[in-house]
This record gives structure tokens, C-alpha cells and sequence, in this order.
């Protein structure tokens, strides 16, 4: 114990140089098993093969405008704006078009004709 | 006697269990790989191998704004519309059943996704050129993740409309304000 009280003194700069190396490979160790364990790499477009196509990203999903106020009196014009907001925001879903097309078909790989 | 008996028994039960998956899996493989496509596949391996990098990105750019937009209509519509009906004592059991309903598919869809991913990237690590029967078991399997993640989204919409329908039967029932 005196002995490492020892080399620490003699080698402050070394020793806290040493520790915050490990302290960060511990950090980033962490953090890389939380980003692969809770599957959070499958939806990282930050990754390089994404660079293209990154602009297609909608940005707008988190506008304020998409909001509904969760308080306040309700009546039929309360719920036709309401319906306004909504049929705007299924309107956007439904251009996706999500897996929709059977785009792994043979026919669409190229593998047969029919 | 009846050691020798029940070792013997152990031993082609063990066997058959072990022996079993892999016939299947063989059957599998022979049933699905049509000789002609499997041939059609090895010659165009290369490009086959390209649109399945291309599909595989595109996806997860679907992925993450379909899951965005479903996300916020859940969060920032349903979920607020329920509440403010509750508030206001009306009744909003169909809507509170048909968004519990949607948030579970939700989620299936989420996991889902990631099966498909995986399959996906299985896909895209193996090698058309050497194993072809077992590219195309891949692509098998990718393409039925697949399949399921689009029946996820049919629920969803369906979902989507139903809301909308009962939001309306709603405001037919409320007095008070434009009848539009």
C-alpha cells in the first residue's frame, strides 16, 4: 500500500493521465452495450452508410403544429380541428407507403420473370 | 438386460433429436430453391447482393420516419384527445381500446423491425457466390420479416381509421358548435 502511495507521488501526471484512460474505455465500454443491447444501432442514420440518404429523414414529425392541447373544454369545433390535425398526420403516414411493396420477390431481385 | 435395454433407447432417442432439425432444414432448402432461380442467382449474385444493401437502407430510413410519425400520432394525438375527453366526463372507452390496441401493435412492429434487421443483415453478410442454396434460405427468411412487418403496418392503419371513425360518431353526438 505505502509502496503505491509511493509511485503515485513520484508519478502524479502518469497515474492520473492512466486512470482517466481507463475511466473513459470503462465509459465508452458501457456505452457501446447499451447501444447495441437496447437495439438503438438499428435506428442510428447517424452511421456513415447513411450519409446519403440522411436528408430524407422527416424532421417534421416533432413539430409543434402536430400537437393537440390535452386541456380545455371539448365541442364539435374542438374536435374538428381535432380531425383536421389527425387526418394531416395520417395523410403523412400513409405517403410512406411502409414495406408495403414486396420489393425481396424474385421478380422484383431479378430471379424470375413471374 | 434391461440397462443394456434402456441405453440403447437413449441413445436413438439422443440421435433422432439430433438428427431431426437437420432434415428439415435440408428439405427446407431443397423445397424453397427452385434450380432455376438458384442458377439465376449465382450469375447475378453481384447485383442481387447490391439491391439487397440498397433495400436494407432504405428500410431503416422507413423504419425510423413511419416510426416517428405513428410515435407522435400516438403521443401527441390519441393519448391527448383520451385524456381531454376524460376530463370533460365524455366517454372515451372505444378510443382509450383502440389506442392501447395500437400502442401494442406498436411495439410489435417495433420488434418485429428488429427481426427483420437481423435477417437482413444476415442477408447481406452471407455469400451468394459460394452457398447459394443458403443465400436463398436467407432471403427466405427476410422476406417472411418482412411480411409480417407489413401486416403490422395494414393493423396499424386499420387502426387509424378506426379512430378517426369514432372520433366522428363522437362529434355527431356532442351538441354545440358547426355541424361541418
Amino acid at each position: 500500500m505505502n509502496r503505491a502511495k509511493e509511485l503515485f507521488r513520484s508519478y502524479k501526471f502518469a497515474t492520473f493521465i492512466g486512470l482517466t484512460i481507463a475511466a473513459s474505455v470503462l465509459l465508452v465500454s458501457i456505452a457501446m452495450f447499451m447501444y447495441y443491447k437496447t437495439d438503438a444501432y438499428r435506428l442510428d442514420l447517424s452511421r456513415p452508410e447513411y450519409a446519403s440518404r440522411r436528408k430524407q429523414i422527416s424532421k417534421d414529425a416533432n413539430e409543434k403544429s402536430h400537437e393537440f392541447d390535452a386541456q380545455g373544454t371539448v365541442n364539435k369545433d374542438t374536435l374538428k380541428e381535432f380531425l383536421g390535425i389527425y387526418d394531416k398526420e395520417v395523410e403523412n403516414v400513409n405517403k410512406i407507403k411502409a414495406f408495403s411493396n414486396d420489393v425481396l420477390s424474385d421478380k422484383e431481385l431479378g430471379l424470375s420473370n413471374n | 438386460m434391461k440397462k443394456v435395454t434402456f441405453y440403447l433407447a437413449s441413445f436413438l432417442i439422443a440421435s433422432s433429436l439430433s438428427v431431426t432439425p437437420r432434415a428439415v432444414e435440408a428439405q427446407s432448402v431443397d423445397a424453397t430453391a427452385d434450380s432455376e432461380i438458384i442458377k439465376t442467382l449465382e450469375r447475378n449474385c453481384s447485383s442481387v447482393r447490391v439491391t439487397i444493401k440498397n433495400i436494407h437502407t432504405n428500410d431503416a430510413l422507413t423504419r425510423v420516419n413511419v416510426g416517428q410519425r405513428y410515435n407522435s400520432i400516438s403521443t401527441k394525438l390519441m393519448a391527448r384527445l383520451n385524456g381531454r375527453l376524460a376530463i370533460n366526463k365524455l366517454d372515451s372507452s372505444k378510443l382509450v381500446n383502440i389506442t392501447n390496441e395500437f400502442e401494442s401493435t406498436r411495439l410489435k412492429f417495433n420488434s418485429n423491425y428488429n427481426d427483420y434487421d437481423t435477417a437482413m443483415t444476415d442477408l447481406q453478410r452471407a455469400n451468394c457466390s459460394n452457398n447459394v442454396a443458403d443465400y436463398y434460405q436467407k432471403l427466405t427468411v427476410a422476406r417472411e420479416a418482412r411480411n409480417k412487418l407489413s401486416e403490422d403496418v395494414k393493423i396499424l392503419d386499420e387502426l387509424l381509421v378506426r379512430y378517426k371513425e369514432e372520433v366522428q360518431a363522437i362529434k355527431n353526438s356532442l351538441s354545440g358548435g358547426s355541424n361541418e
